[in-house]
């Protein structure tokens, strides 16, 4: 899996957190084959 | 998947919901061999990070046992690693001076990065510092449960850290 300079991800990104000083964002990768679609 | 929560909230938690939501099969496996011996060693190293000195300590309170490791590429970017033995070490430094630099200024500010890289949990914080050279802190080990107090121990690490590299 390609990174920002295009070398491979030492090990699979399964998440993401961005913390900054009022709130943390949380991006996590679609596993392939999962429904996009909430789930509620 | 993007999950926001306001600061303070129960991170982990949040955490593991989106894991689960988004059908990761690996949510609570075993998985800490994944990341085996820094193979990508030539690779990271073309990019330009090289080893220097001093020798940095391992941070008191940390989970486990780590390895620390000082880089600086090209530009003058200093990253001090502490990472549980068996990381790749350059590989994740690589990655943390390349999200920092993709991150850097954006609105609203990152403070820290949180990566899961398999089992394993990375964490990334700016030295903060006037006049100061630009630093990363980075921290990594498999044995990371709870976010909310890893950040805490980042922070603190980073504030040592500083002050003892001119911070």
């Amino acid at each position: 899996m390609p990174f920002l300079h295009g070398a491979p991800l030492p090990a699979p990104l399964r998440q993401v957190t961005l913390w900054g000083p009022e709130m943390a964002l949380i991006v996590t990768p679609i596993a392939p084959g999962a429904s996009q679609e909430p789930s509620w | 998947m993007v999950t926001a929560t306001p600061r303070g909230a129960a991170l982990g938690l949040l955490e593991r919901f989106a894991l689960q939501a988004s059908a990761d099969p690996v949510v609570s496996g075993p998985l800490a061999g994944e990341l085996g011996a820094d193979r990508r060693r030539g690779a990271a190293a073309r990019g330009g990070l090289s080893a220097r000195g001093p020798r940095a300590r391992e941070p008191p309170g940390w989970p486990g046992a780590v390895a620390p490791l000082v880089l600086r590429d090209q530009d003058g970017l200093a990253v001090y690693a502490f990472l549980s033995r068996g990381m790749p070490g350059r590989a994740l430094a690589s990655l943390a001076a390349a999200l920092h630099r993709a991150l850097d200024g954006v609105v609203p500010p990152v403070d820290s990065i949180a990566l899961r890289l398999a089992a394993c949990r990375v964490l990334v914080r700016r030295l903060a510092g006037p006049g100061r050279s630009p630093a990363l802190l980075v921290l990594g080990s498999v044995s990371i449960d709870r976010p909310g107090l890893a950040r805490l121990e980042l922070e603190r690490t980073a504030a040592r850290l500083a002050a003892v590299v001119g911070g």
